[in-house]
């Protein structure tokens, strides 16, 4: 009785132990750096094994597939060591029952001769292995083998529970890997897409030799304002714009604050030599934009594009153009 | 203490100049000095500055410019000022600041242009 | 992530020292050129209205994060002769100095985010930040 309450208190220690030690060791893991690398160096370095593996469960294939890269096993054997699961393997029992499978002695276990993984064994080196199943909310999502330990004794029971409570971490950090990959992808994926559409939705058009046509379509918030004016300023830089028009008509609502913007995008390009005139502006938005104190004669404006494109051309040929929009010329 | 001087260079019959460093006050201050002094000695028509350097221009900065322009055109010299970059464009109207009356050009080749296009007729005037 | 830098200003070279830390900073936060633009004319303005008003104080830049974002703050502090009314100068088109004026209301629209705090006879303190978009 006594000797019985010994060893299960020594076999709690011994657990609680081994919990702390994979805590430490858990704790060490890096983002980034290759997580099949880092589990397998950290399982050597747990239970001083010479090689270690990582295998994920294929569903296409109804198979463990091994992960590279693993420790002691070279890349492109690695990558071949399949354990198949299909209904009648040998190894599916393990796969919906067991935790963990211990092989004492690779040439005389049964199931590794059933599976024909003799000859892999031998061509890697591996005297004695250990399979422990990586569960995530219940579901095996795969193994971790580690083989030949450096004492050269089997593994044992202690080894089991070790790696297994080692694994269930192991699982969780895989699956936030996986998802992780999945997100910064999706993400990347979604950020073109928004480059898209925002180039599309603030273009210039360049016209003729010198004329940059600005179409402005819907409602325009301050972000957006912001992104036509460099947009618009790019424009003018690259097509070597000497008027730019502004197209309002396609703007539904132009408040103080769109007029604001407007204003300054006008005078912007104006820095930059390029005459702004602006068109397609209703009563409503002439009044504001007077109402903002802004002097109109400081940016020509037409009523619709065709104006505007005429006007355009005869500044063109007069050439000259001043910050303020006056003519000096002949 | 030796204030870098930007150099003034002559193209036909204008007067160039491209601003390369970061100006604090004081050089900018000897710089319109030069310049204006430059324009009286040579009888310049007119004048080119360049910013296409510089990545920043404040309210003091563009005061300096648009009064340079001024005093040169009291003197009989038109000023073209090139290469401002989009975004000291922006930040110059979100600052409010204006530079009226301030001639400006894509880049020095347009400056060139224009100067030649102001002053031509003018000569035309003076030659009868 | 850098640390803040503290600069003290008291004449003309400062001002052009501010702005050009504060562009790199601003550039190696991650902020384009348009917005670093911005930054280097804000803290060029705040800077130089330390020299005009108060003859010294100091800037602080500092890269500034929340859980959701990241951005730069500018801290322009002075123990000048402060602002008596800060609606005054905050107002558009208001000058006092040769058509110079304090430019804050431009400055501010520079900004995200812009405090003034200032007593008369006891100095000015201006806060403004940008955050990465």
């Amino acid at each position: 009785m006594t000797t019985e309450k010994l060893s299960t208190s020594q076999e709690f220690e011994r657990q609680l132990a081994a919990l702390q030690r994979v805590a430490g060791v858990f704790g060490a893991m890096r983002k980034g750096q290759d997580i099949y690398d880092q589990i397998t160096h950290q399982v050597v370095d747990l239970l001083n094994v010479e090689k270690c593996a990582v295998l994920l469960y294929d569903p296409d294939q109804q198979a463990l597939v091994g992960q590279a890269p693993a420790v002691g096993v070279p890349t492109q054997d690695i990558r071949g060591y399949v354990i198949p699961l299909a209904e009648g393997s040998p190894a599916r029992q393990f796969w919906e029952v067991g935790d963990s499978f211990l092989v004492k002695d690779i040439d005389a276990d049964p199931v590794v001769q059933a599976l024909g993984l003799a000859d892999f064994a031998h061509k890697v080196g591996v005297k004695s292995t250990m399979l422990v199943g990586m569960r995530l909310e219940g579901q095996l999502i795969g193994v971790i083998q580690p083989s030949n330990r450096r004492d050269g004794l089997p593994f044992d029971e202690t080894d089991a529970r070790l790696l297994t409570i080692y694994a269930s971490q192991a699982a969780v950090a895989i699956e936030n890997q996986r998802l992780y990959q999945a997100i910064t992808a999706e993400r990347d994926r979604l950020a073109r897409v928004l480059a898209t559409v925002q180039e599309l939705s603030t273009p210039v058009v360049p016209v003729l030799e010198g004329i940059l046509i600005l179409p402005l379509i819907g409602f325009i918030d301050t972000d957006r304002a912001q992104r036509i004016m460099e947009g618009l300023l790019n424009g003018i830089v690259q097509y070597r714009a000497q008027v730019v028009i502004l197209d309002v008509t396609g703007v539904p609502v132009v408040d103080t604050g769109v007029a604001d913007h407007l204003v300054r995008a006008a005078r912007a390009a104006g820095l930059l030599g390029a005459q702004p005139i602006l068109v397609g502006i209703r009563p409503e938005v002439a009044q504001t934009i007077v109402g903002l104190g802004v002097h109109l004669h400081e940016i020509a404006t037409r009523g619709d594009l065709r104006d505007g494109l005429e006007y355009a051309l005869a500044v063109l040929h007069r050439k000259i153009v001043t910050a303020e929009g006056q003519h000096v010329g002949r | 203490m030796e204030i870098y001087r930007i150099p003034i260079l002559q193209i036909e019959d204008f007067l160039v100049a491209s601003i390369q460093t970061p100006l604090h006050d004081a050089a900018a201050v000897q710089f319109k000095d030069d310049l204006l002094e430059r324009i009286y000695s040579t009888k310049a028509r007119g004048f080119v500055l360049d910013l296409t350097a510089i990545d920043v221009v404040d309210s003091f900065m563009a005061r300096i410019v648009a009064d340079v322009a001024e005093m040169a055109g009291l003197m009989g010299a038109h000023v073209v000022v090139t290469g401002l970059q989009p975004a000291v464009a922006i930040s110059l109207v979100e600052l409010g600041v204006e530079m009226a009356g301030v001639t400006t050009a894509l880049d020095l080749d347009r400056g060139i242009r224009i100067l030649r296009e102001l002053v031509a007729p003018e000569r035309e005037q003076a030659d009868g | 992530m850098a640390d803040s830098l503290h600069i003290p200003v008291l004449s003309d070279l400062d001002i052009v020292m501010a702005r050009v830390e504060g562009r790199h900073m601003a550039r190696d936060l991650g902020f384009g050129v348009i917005d670093q633009a911005r930054i280097a004319t804000a803290i060029s303005e705040l800077s130089r209205n330390i020299v005009l008003y108060a003859g010294t104080g100091t800037i602080t830049l500092r890269p500034i994060e929340t859980p959701q974002r990241r951005g730069l703050e500018i801290v322009c502090a002075d123990t000048g002769p402060g602002i008596t009314d800060v609606n005054l100068v905050m107002r558009e088109g208001y000058s006092s100095r040769r058509g110079l004026g304090m430019g804050l209301p431009g400055t501010r629209r520079l900004m995200d985010e812009f405090e003034i705090r200032s007593r008369p006879g006891e100095g000015t303190v201006i806060t403004a930040r940008k955050w990465l978009r």
